[in-house]
């Protein structure tokens, strides 16, 4: 093979590192296709890669984009386990009962309720002096509130609790479904009454700067809580 | 023969349409470097710089290059933040997370009784050409192969392609040599 005479070892390195410059005649056809196969289509500048670095922080929009089993498990398991430590909270609050770190804590929890519910209730009313300081079931606005549906219910449970919980204006942390009543707690909070401190939400802290266009995290986040509670 | 001589002529002629492999990425060691910081406009960027020549490289492993791509790119975006390393070990970094990547589907495909044959897809894009070339490459051993893809179309250096392979550099230097010398028997023939 005259090939294997010409065709050295430095011969392939020269190749490889020289695929425009011409070869000798034997290498010229393999020359001609290394270097086609070096050369590869532009994608165009609209495509993009099938997941970007900052999304990678965002588990809840990852979850929203591409829920796969695994991940739906692991959220609904997270807010499980927040809702059986509210409503365990709420419980000790109620009665009294139970480990005294948890009873204080509850006790804690009722305060701070009640002292939001009572911010919440002067920005409805306007810090008007004839709301009373504890005010009775039927001087509540159900039409102010969220989820007025259960609000009879709800005042129900007050009698027995308002002690603890404050203003019947507020969902109870009591109720039958911890999930509402913790957000709507937050959603208040973060709207009538900023001064409160409010649960912090990494999704929208994350600095995006995402070239393409993505869904908003808050609206796709509360669908999937209210999937998932389902 | 001389139908092949012309459409790879014919290809020549159309290269505008192409990008070279050879030459580097414009301020790739600054993209390389805002893309570790999180810059996602850099690493869009390098994505489209790599991501064709990613997809043929994977070719060899796999018949459907580009879904596995997206897995590779994947991880990469999932630990791009803790890479330690230059530049240039950026480019080796990914063709690693490639090649582990292949590797790990093709224990999956072995343990199901799968084969993977090359099929002609958007991947190829350009023209019959280069599924003949690709063809011919698949029929090299596979380490030869490899090894010419690497460093042919990744354009990675022989010490990069020794640490992917888990070869020595003399090693990927004599590989390379057989596997373009079995490459220019198999042209030969025709």
């Amino acid at each position: 093979m005259n090939n294997d005479k010409d065709f050295s070892l430095d011969d392939s390195e020269a190749l490889i590192s020289n695929l425009k410059s011409s070869a000798a005649p034997e290498l010229e056809r393999l020359r001609s296709t290394l270097n086609l196969l070096s050369h590869v289509h532009e994608l165009s500048p609209t495509s993009s890669p099938p997941v970007l670095p900052s999304e990678i922080g965002q588990p809840v929009q990852l979850l929203t984009r591409n829920p796969s089993k695994t991940r739906r498990t692991m959220i609904t398991s997270i807010l499980s386990v927040g809702i059986l430590a509210s409503a365990s909270l709420a419980a000790a609050a109620v009665t009294g009962r139970g480990p005294a770190p948890i009873v204080n804590a509850g006790h804690q929890s009722a305060k701070l309720v009640k002292a939001v519910a009572g911010a919440i209730s002067d920005a409805v009313t306007g810090g008007n002096d004839e709301t009373p300081a504890k005010p009775s079931p039927a001087t509540s606005n159900p039409s102010l509130l969220p989820g007025s549906e259960d609000e009879n219910e709800s005042d129900d449970r007050e009698d027995s609790e308002d002690s603890l919980i404050g203003p019947s204006s507020l969902p109870t942390s009591g109720g039958d479904d911890g999930t509402t009543n913790s957000d709507s707690e937050d959603s208040d909070d973060e709207d009538i009454s900023p001064s409160v401190t409010a649960s912090p939400e990494p999704r929208t802290v994350i600095p995006s700067g995402i070239p393409k266009p993505t869904s908003s995290p808050e609206d796709d986040s509360s669908d999937d809580e209210d999937e998932e509670d389902d | 023969m001389e139908e092949s001589e012309e459409k790879i002529g014919h290809t020549k002629e159309q290269s505008e349409e192409f990008t070279d492999a050879v030459s580097d990425l414009p301020n790739y060691d600054q993209l390389v470097e805002e893309a570790i910081r999180g810059n996602d406009s850099a690493f869009t960027l390098l994505w489209r710089h790599f991501q064709p020549r990613m997809v043929r490289y994977l070719a060899m492993f796999t018949n459907d290059p580009e879904d596995l791509s997206s897995e590779v790119w994947i991880k990469v975006a999932t630990s791009i933040k803790s890479f330690q390393g230059d530049s240039k070990a950026f480019k080796g970094w990914i063709y690693t997370i490639a090649r582990n990547s292949a590797t790990d589907l093709a224990r999956k495909k072995k343990r199901e009784g799968l084969t993977s044959e090359l099929h002609e897809g958007d991947w190829m894009g350009e023209n019959s050409t280069m599924v003949e070339v690709m063809d011919l490459i698949k029929k090299l051993p596979q380490e030869y192969a490899e090894i010419i893809l690497l460093r042919v179309v990744a354009d990675l250096e022989v010490n990069d392609v020794a640490e992917i392979v888990g070869k020595t550099p003399g090693n990927v230097r004599v590989l390379t040599h057989r596997g373009l010398k079995q490459l220019n028997e198999m042209l030969s023939r025709g």
